[in-house]
């Protein structure tokens, strides 16, 4: 049974907005755009056909309310829901609700997205498709001790996370058993705080894990394609940074076994859509199931720049009941390609979020893709993530890719709250990096030796001055005093 | 901070001799060229921001009046073992009370901003002189949570 889509609600804010819409247009699909009080300038919101506001600041009465969200959908006569990434995009019932109300969701059914959702559930299925899994507890933790019996049996380190997550929230390591309880105490915290659900669950932890990933797509017809592998072991705290794709170490045998346990698992649950399969990977390339993600990643443009093809149209595809538009062996990757994210937030101060004004916003020109969620004028607020814009370029090699990322960082103008690009380009500078050796933890461990104290230019004080004059003497007849006073701010903080 | 005094007859446009030369004259921001790379700056009030190379440089600019009155300022706030919210958010927890013994980076308080759980520990070897703040409370940027007195 085929629909053709006409009209899609967004129901999601920033980048990802704004890259569902541009399918849209391309498709010649209406978009509908909602926001919350906080987001009314940000470019999103202009980007829509249509923009409809659902409520204050806070996600839980705005990006979160279903009931809200489906209230407009059918006000504006929306025939399909895309959720994008985070907020209500992994939530099951949301998914029901929509298909309740007649409305067609972008993306897998609730009730498989509820199997993959749940850690717990989500581990035997991927253990009945044999694809290898991580020891670990199959049930929820609701008690400390029960994770003392567990470091008893298995040792230590072990790794917390919340069953309902995602994310990194609700996410802890545990190396030594006196951190144990305050660890458990935190992780069903934010667990609780994130998702509404206390339950954590345990497992053995891999000592310099790398994550890969595989893009996988189904079908209601029951076909199941993969679209290669992505690199997403640059990390802080378990939020990635940088992701490429293909990953360049990965040994073709290991590939082809990963790959295949994606796309057989992806068919074995009756997944329809767009997902991703995240493993962890030792030393020696054994893989091991991490979770699935039922929707659409942040970091799909490399995915999209190595195949040539479009995910959201894909999507959008599926969800109208299409067979899969490819075969697996019509999918092919050329070339390499690499994805930033650029947050506000100050790496000299342990990666502080930043909100405020941005002052001036200019994306890099040349070959580069700039997937961004703010121009000139807009807000950063403390009420959403702090991912301000995404820097993705191609290239021939991972060489070429590396050298082009490098430029196109360079050419970023972000002015106002300080932001991440001098962690991305030391880190993207880095031995470490061009050879391949980052794994999961190694920016938690090292990100202080990324961490630079960028000296000023010499002579940019004088220009400052200068600046400052030229400025006072344009906007007011107010003359300058004699001299100016310049505290050149210091990046470290200190005073 | 470091202070560094301009003088203003310095500050023609001969002191660049010729090396630098606008290109957006928009109000408040806009681009130069300068020493033969594109520098981008913007006002904020008294703070200006450049952007080199993708790296962003933060400057305070100041009349004489204004820079003593913050010299003030500070030299009255310093040695104190204030712990302060450096951005706004949620208090989760308060770990301390009043009394408590605490060492540096023992965690006094944890504050919710951006969906992050921030832990926020002692500067300094103390007591714990007042909690200035609830659980549940919302802070803002500056705000005291807690005062430790060294001992």
């Amino acid at each position: 049974m085929t629909h053709s889509i006409q009209k899609i609600l967004i129901a999601n804010r920033g980048e990802i907005a704004c890259r569902i819409m541009r399918t849209c247009q391309k498709l010649g699909v209406k978009s509908v755009a909602v926001y919350s009080v906080a987001d009314a300038g940000m470019p999103f919101v202009k980007m829509a056909d249509e923009s409809h506001c659902i409520g204050p600041a806070e996600s839980a009465q705005s990006y979160l309310n279903i009931s809200k969200i489906l209230e407009v959908a059918q006000k504006t006569g929306a025939d399909a829901i895309h959720p994008g990434y985070g907020f209500l995009s992994e939530r099951a019932e949301f998914a029901d609700a929509c298909e309740k109300a007649g409305i067609i969701f972008i993306g897998p059914k609730g009730s498989v997205m509820q199997q993959m959702g749940d850690k717990i559930s989500a581990r035997l299925l991927a253990e009945k498709a044999k694809v290898p899994i991580v020891p670990g507890t199959k049930d929820p933790i609701q008690d400390v001790s029960e994770v003392k019996d567990f470091v008893e049996k298995n040792g230590l380190p072990i790794l917390l996370k919340a069953a309902a997550g995602g994310g990194g929230k609700g996410m802890r390591v545990v190396r030594d058993e006196s951190e144990l309880q305050s660890a458990f105490m935190q992780a069903s915290g934010e667990a609780l705080q994130s998702f509404g659900d206390a339950r954590v669950f345990v497992e053995k932890y891999i000592q310099n894990p790398r994550h890969i990933e595989v893009q996988v797509f189904g079908d209601s017809k029951g076909n199941a394609v993969h679209l290669f592998e992505r690199e997403c072991s640059a990390q802080r705290r378990h939020q990635k940074i940088i992701e490429e794709a293909p990953c360049f170490y990965l040994k073709e045998k290991v590939r082809k076994k990963m790959t295949a346990a994606a796309v057989s698992l992806t068919q074995n649950i009756g997944y329809t859509g767009a997902g991703t399969i995240e493993f962890i990977v030792d030393e020696k390339q054994n893989f091991y199931f991490l979770e699935m993600n039922t929707r659409l990643q942040v970091e799909h443009p490399v995915t999209e720049m190595i195949t040539g093809l479009d995910l959201v149209e894909w999507q959008i595809q599926v969800a109208q009941g299409q067979t899969l538009p490819l075969k697996q062996k019509q999918i092919q990757k050329q070339g390499h390609a690499i994805e930033c994210r650029v947050y506000a937030e100050d790496p000299s101060q342990d990666f502080m979020p930043q909100p405020g004004r941005l002052l001036r916003v200019i994306a890099p020109s040349g070959d580069v893709r700039w997937e961004s969620a703010v121009e000139t004028g807009s807000e950063v607020t403390i009420f959403y993530d702090p991912m301000i814009a995404k820097v993705i370029v191609h290239a021939d090699g991972r060489d070429k890719c590396l050298a082009q990322m490098k430029t196109a960082l360079q050419n970023v103008v972000l002015l106002g709250p300080q932001c991440n690009l001098p962690f991305l380009m030391a880190l993207i500078f880095s031995s470490v990096f061009q050879k391949g050796e980052v794994h999961t933890q190694y920016l938690d461990q090292h990100k202080d030796q990324l961490i630079s104290q960028n000296k000023a230019p010499q002579g940019l004080v004088q220009l400052a001055a200068f600046l400052k004059v030229q400025n006072q003497n344009q906007s007011s007849q107010t003359r300058p005093s004699t001299w100016w006073s310049l505290g050149l701010q210091n990046q470290l903080g200190d005073e | 901070m470091k202070q560094i005094q301009v003088r203003h007859q310095d500050l023609s446009e001969s002191f660049f001799e010729g090396d630098l030369q606008h290109l957006d004259v928009e109000m408040g921001t806009g681009f130069v060229l300068w020493q033969g790379q594109r520098v981008d700056y913007a006002f904020d009030g008294n703070d200006l921001y450049f952007c080199v190379q993708g790296i962003q440089y933060h400057f305070e600019v100041l009349t004489e009046a204004e820079s003593r009155r913050l010299r003030l300022l500070k030299s009255a706030r310093s040695g104190s073992g204030l712990v302060k919210a450096p951005m706004p958010g949620k208090v989760l927890q308060i770990s301390v009370q009043e009394g408590d013994q605490v060492a540096i980076d023992t965690p006094v308080a944890v504050v919710e901003a951006m969906k992050m759980q921030n832990e926020y520990k002692a500067g300094v070897d103390g007591v714990v002189k007042s909690v200035h703040v609830l659980k549940g409370d919302t802070v803002e940027a500056g705000n005291i949570l807690v005062e430790i007195e060294v001992v």
